[in-house]
């Protein structure tokens, strides 16, 4: 309750202080409430809010489905450790961002670059992670499971991947976020429609009620993704107390 | 030094692949020419967007560390930010560049405030967490030993939390060099991203790769940094 209060005030306060300023730089809340409604009409849902968030849950996936592919088949041969770690290491350090002109020269400023740099950048977490936690996987369980006469194939399904899992979840946590700002931040470059392309132009044109409208929008957004991924971690770990 | 084999393998993988035409030679330059286009602004790039983190993530330690501890310690101060930090949280800095802008104007300072609000988040969760996981038997031991208010929370409750205040400042210099960069690329805010879109606008696709590979020795040296010290 008291947080919410909190909330009320902040928004209040907000609101004082947009309507006190002469600037026009900062608008009161109402008014950026008011240029949400303008983002949330039909055609703008098609072109900018939904391409967007498509695009980071494609993205998303992707850095996911491959950082697990990879990083276990990494893991599962033990010895190849020492030889990739460094590598992988320095890879995962580039910033993504730093990567996103030279793709855009070189896959051109389409919406699939804008889903490889989202899942090129989010993919290091995800990777790191499943090699990390298929490298020690408690040897003790992968004897059990040869001697039980399990194939390689259901040993991956059965006693790896579960083991693997909650590491996953966590490195996925984090992709998420970094996919969130790759979505943006590749929006703002070469782009001409999406969420970031719409808030950065908002600001080009002093549309300043459109620019927190944007933001508001995305801040909204961010929040039930990761709710969304909160319910998914919960349900596919029931089972792992913590 | 089985490393160096991997790295040297990445390399040449890099080349073969040009080779086979896979990657345009046009977009996609020698690792010589790279290495050869690497300059003094080059240089003066990487100081430039260097400064912007520390000074981003000096910021956000005391703030971030700070509010960590308070909510840590007091349920009323936790619940009375919670919902604010919840929704505030999830919104990608990278979206605030514009208000930034408008509000601070293209510069350092600019770049840090971002940072800094990047990095505030990862350091006041882990805050929280490490001082409100502080295992009660130390806490009570504190106490009877004659230990009250600050001095315990300095003697004992610090302390045992800065295992978790590590971590939390591990993943935010990590996160804070990405948001530098992602600032410099749009805002053109001085710094390495800066120069790398630059040197790509201008054609000079060598140096802009020598830009890439230069944020990822910063990222690394960083991340190592960070992980020897915890």
């Amino acid at each position: 309750m008291i947080g919410l209060a909190v909330v009320g005030v902040l928004l209040l306060l907000w609101e004082i202080a947009g309507r006190a300023g002469r600037t026009g730089l900062f608008p009161p809340f109402t008014d950026a409430l008011a240029a949400l409604t303008d983002l949330l009409t039909w055609d703008s849902l098609r072109t900018d809010v939904l391409p967007s968030v498509g695009r980071a849950l494609t993205g998303f996936a992707l850095a996911v489905l491959f950082g697990t592919l990879i990083g276990v088949t990494l893991g599962w041969f033990r010895r190849l450790e020492p030889w990739i770690r460094p590598a992988l290491e320095f890879l995962r350090a580039v910033p993504p961002p730093a990567v996103l002109p030279v793709a855009v020269l070189t896959l051109g400023a389409t919406g699939a670059t804008r889903i490889a740099v989202i899942a090129g950048g989010a993919v290091w977490p995800v990777l790191i992670a499943a090699h990390d936690a298929t490298r020690t996987v408690e040897p003790g369980y992968l004897d059990v499971a040869r001697v039980s006469g399990l194939r390689p194939a259901a040993i991956l399904r059965r006693v790896v991947l579960p083991a693997v899992l909650p590491a996953l979840l966590a490195g996925a946590r984090i992709a998420l976020g970094i996919a969130l700002i790759m979505m943006v931040i590749s929006e703002m470059i070469a782009a001409t429609a999406g969420l970031g392309y719409v808030i950065l132009q908002s600001q080009r044109m002093y549309a300043v009620d459109q620019m927190y409208a944007g933001i508001l929008l995305l801040g909204t957004l961010g929040w039930l993704i990761t709710a969304l991924f909160t319910v998914v971690e919960r349900r596919l770990l029931g089972w792992y107390r913590r | 030094m089985r490393g160096v084999t991997g790295f040297a393998v990445l390399l040449l993988g890099w080349e073969g692949l040009r080779m086979l035409r896979v990657l345009p030679p046009t977009a996609a330059p020698g690792v010589r020419d790279v290495v050869a286009s690497a300059d003094a602004g080059l240089v003066r790039a990487a100081g430039e967007t260097l400064l912007a983190w520390a000074l981003g993530l000096a910021l956000a330690a005391v703030i971030g560390i700070g509010l960590g501890v308070l909510v840590g310690l007091s349920r009323w101060a936790d619940d009375a930010t919670r919902p604010t930090t919840e929704f505030l949280r999830p919104i990608p800095v990278v979206a605030l560049i514009p208000v930034a802008i408008v509000l601070i104007g293209i510069d350092t300072r600019m770049q840090a405030a971002l940072v800094g609000l990047a990095c505030l988040w990862p350091l006041m969760i882990s805050t929280r967490f490490g001082v409100r996981d502080v295992d009660p038997l130390l806490i009570e031991s504190g106490r009877v030993l004659g230990a009250s208010g600050l001095r315990l929370v300095t003697r004992v409750t610090w302390p045992a939390a800065l295992p978790a205040i590590r971590t939390g400042l591990r993943t935010a210099a990590s996160l804070g060099i990405v948001v530098a960069i992602a600032v410099e690329l749009v805002a053109g805010s001085p710094g390495l991203g800066h120069y790398i879109a630059q040197q790509q606008a201008a054609g000079q696709i060598a140096a802009s790769y020598a830009g890439v590979l230069v944020s990822g020795v910063l990222g690394w040296a960083i991340s190592a940094t960070f992980r020897t010290r915890s």
